[in-house]
């Protein structure tokens, strides 16, 4: 007999060290607690401080969470080939994929037969045009995920950005975000109870 | 209302330590422990504390030791390679007797082994990682707001038993940031260093002398008395003897103030035992996983509970004795290769089936491995 269990939503940020995917987990963590959710976030990456996989993953819910890893992700926002080749098959069915197309050149088959909502924007390439630098890429990130998702709001944002970036450059990551959610045009919604089935055929 | 925040594993261990009273932090940076003296070297100074850089871990557990004797609440922060490191002087704290608290965020070992990765490989070592008999206290949280509160615990107990505590993390609980209620300030109970030895000023003070409890004298801050110190055998004066019966006398009432007063050190959870059959041991971030699979063998109607150890050492042996008269399995689940799976076929005398769920692959382990353990487990009891 099969048994409905409810999970947490998760997003999975994903790159290689040093693109700021981690700092992009923290903020989305500390918008989410602001709104009133139980979050979670970890990290994974090697011993080396640049180059690398790297991710970050953020699990929020309305209750308070056990386990505090994923398996599949509803939202999977990616900023390197190695990445997106990686985590793909992580993405739960009908979920939504972002990209940055500067540094993705192919998404794998898998993608386009789990799901529609795939998002893909020269993110870095974007960036630099506007503020003359892709450091603030990850926050443009963080904007299309708010857009995409619509379970964070920039506003959110931008307070848990301002206690984490040094006070002269909040107003330009402020800016990148505002600048990320303007990228697109479609919103998607994560589904309000997650439901997964356990049955292990005992009664 | 309480805070709702989000903390760090090492914040939260860095900042509840700096609410029990710690002023002093002398460290290494390590991975996954860096956070730890990162947080400290921002918050001491802002509270009077003091905060050191050493140049290596033996300095850093030398330094803390320094610190408590000299009146100030201590601690230093490590992973498997500098705790392997600190063995020495972890005995020479619990010979001298001095509170003091030693963080190991675990990783994956043995040598420098995986940096980024969890493990909890230390729990034996923890408790027999320096030489001779002796008795130590290890805490080990499963959530970040179990860090934020235990820290706190166990200063109070290094204070109370004059002993060094052992304070284990893991990688997932220290480098993950979770949503957490801060304790209100009256909830959080500090036992303070005592500023008074209760003597005239000629008297002398005997640090070392325990009362009828064998309870250990309580330390005294800085400028209260003067005490010799030392790692040999001593009297309660602190100066070396070494007549059989002083060593007898020193060595048990080491061992005695800590294992008589077990039951009153020791912390456990516990969830859904009252019908378990089947009872899943886990702690630390494992306990979290372990949590989940009980919630969901529970909906498949498996009578299935959680024992969680908070104090590895002592071991909650009492209550787990209690628990193995009424279960038909226990499964051990923990990220080694079955270290506490050890002390619990040592306390196994009915003969109960045991399980181990070991892994060392530096993932955690998950809800569904533990689900699958259950099942199986369950299959084989029906079959008997």
């Amino acid at each position: 007999m099969k048994k409905a269990f409810p999970q947490p939503h998760t997003v999975r940020i994903s790159g290689i060290g040093g693109q700021g995917n981690v700092l992009m987990g923290i903020i989305l963590a500390e918008a989410l607690l602001d709104q009133g959710s139980w979050v979670v976030q970890t990290q994974s990456f090697g011993a080396q401080v640049r180059g690398g996989l790297s991710y970050c993953d953020v699990l929020f819910n309305t209750e308070p969470i056990d386990y505090p890893r994923a398996h599949s992700f509803e939202v999977i926002y990616s900023m390197h080939q190695m990445a997106v080749n990686a985590h793909v098959p992580l993405l739960h069915m009908n979920g939504i994929l972002i990209i940055d197309s500067t540094q993705v050149k192919s998404i794998p088959k898998e993608g386009a037969r789990m799901t529609r909502k795939i998002i893909s924007k020269p993110v870095t390439e974007l960036t630099e045009g506007k503020f003359g630098t892709s450091l603030p890429a990850n926050m443009v990130g963080l904007g299309l995920i708010a857009r995409a998702g619509n379970f964070v709001t920039t506003q959110a944002l931008k307070v848990a950005m301002s206690k984490h970036i040094k006070a002269k450059y909040v107003d330009m990551n402020s800016q990148a975000i505002d600048f990320g959610y303007s990228l697109i045009e479609r919103s998607y919604n994560l589904r309000s109870e997650r439901i997964d089935s356990v049955g292990r055929g005992f009664e | 209302m309480r805070e709702f925040v989000l903390l760090q594993g090492d914040e939260a261990c860095a900042l509840g330590a700096i609410k029990a009273g710690c002023r002093f932090f002398a460290g290494y940076p390590i991975t996954p422990a860096t956070e730890i003296a990162e947080t400290m070297a921002k918050e001491l100074p802002k509270v009077g504390g003091t905060f050191i850089q050493m140049e290596d871990e033996i300095a850093s557990a030398a330094a803390i030791i320094g610190a408590s004797l000299s009146g100030e609440k201590s601690m230093t922060a490590t992973s498997g390679p500098g705790f392997s490191l600190m063995q020495e002087a972890i005995g020479y704290a619990a010979m001298t007797e001095t509170p003091t608290v030693i963080v190991n965020v675990q990783r994956g070992g043995p040598s420098t082994g995986m940096p980024t990765k969890t493990a909890q490989g230390d729990v034996m070592q923890a408790r027999w990682g320096t030489h001779g008999d002796h008795q130590i206290i290890a805490i080990y949280p499963s959530n970040v707001e179990e860090v934020y509160k235990y820290i706190v615990t166990a200063f109070n107990y290094a204070e109370l038993y004059r002993t060094p505590v052992i304070f284990l993390m893991d990688e997932i609980l220290g480098h993950m940031r979770e949503s957490v209620y801060l304790p209100y300030e009256s909830e959080m109970m500090v036992v303070p260093r005592t500023g008074e030895t209760g003597l005239a000023e000629d008297d002398i003070f005997h640090p070392f002398e325990g009362d009828d409890q064998m309870m250990a004298t309580p330390l005294v801050k800085m400028g209260k008395s003067r005490f010799h110190v030392s790692g040999l055998v001593h009297d309660e004066s602190g100066f070396p003897v070494g007549t059989p019966s002083d060593v007898s006398r020193l060595l048990r009432r080491l061992d005695n103030k800590i294992r008589l007063h077990s039951d009153e050190i020791v912390i456990y959870d516990e969830f859904m035992t009252e019908d378990a059959e089947i009872l899943v041991l886990a702690y630390g971030s494992v306990a979290r996983s372990a949590m989940k699979a009980v919630k969901m063998a529970r909906e498949d109607k498996i009578n299935v509970g959680l024992f969680k150890p908070v104090t590895i050492w002592p071991f909650p042996s009492t209550r787990l004795r209690q628990l193995l008269k009424k279960v038909s399995a226990v499964i051990v689940a923990e990220m080694n290769l079955g270290q506490i799976l050890f002390e619990v076929s040592r306390l196994n005398k009915r003969g109960v089936k045991l399980e181990h769920l070991g892994k060392v692959d530096g993932e955690l382990i998950t809800p569904q491995e533990i689900l699958d353990s259950i099942s199986r487990v369950k299959s084989e009891i029906m079959d008997l």
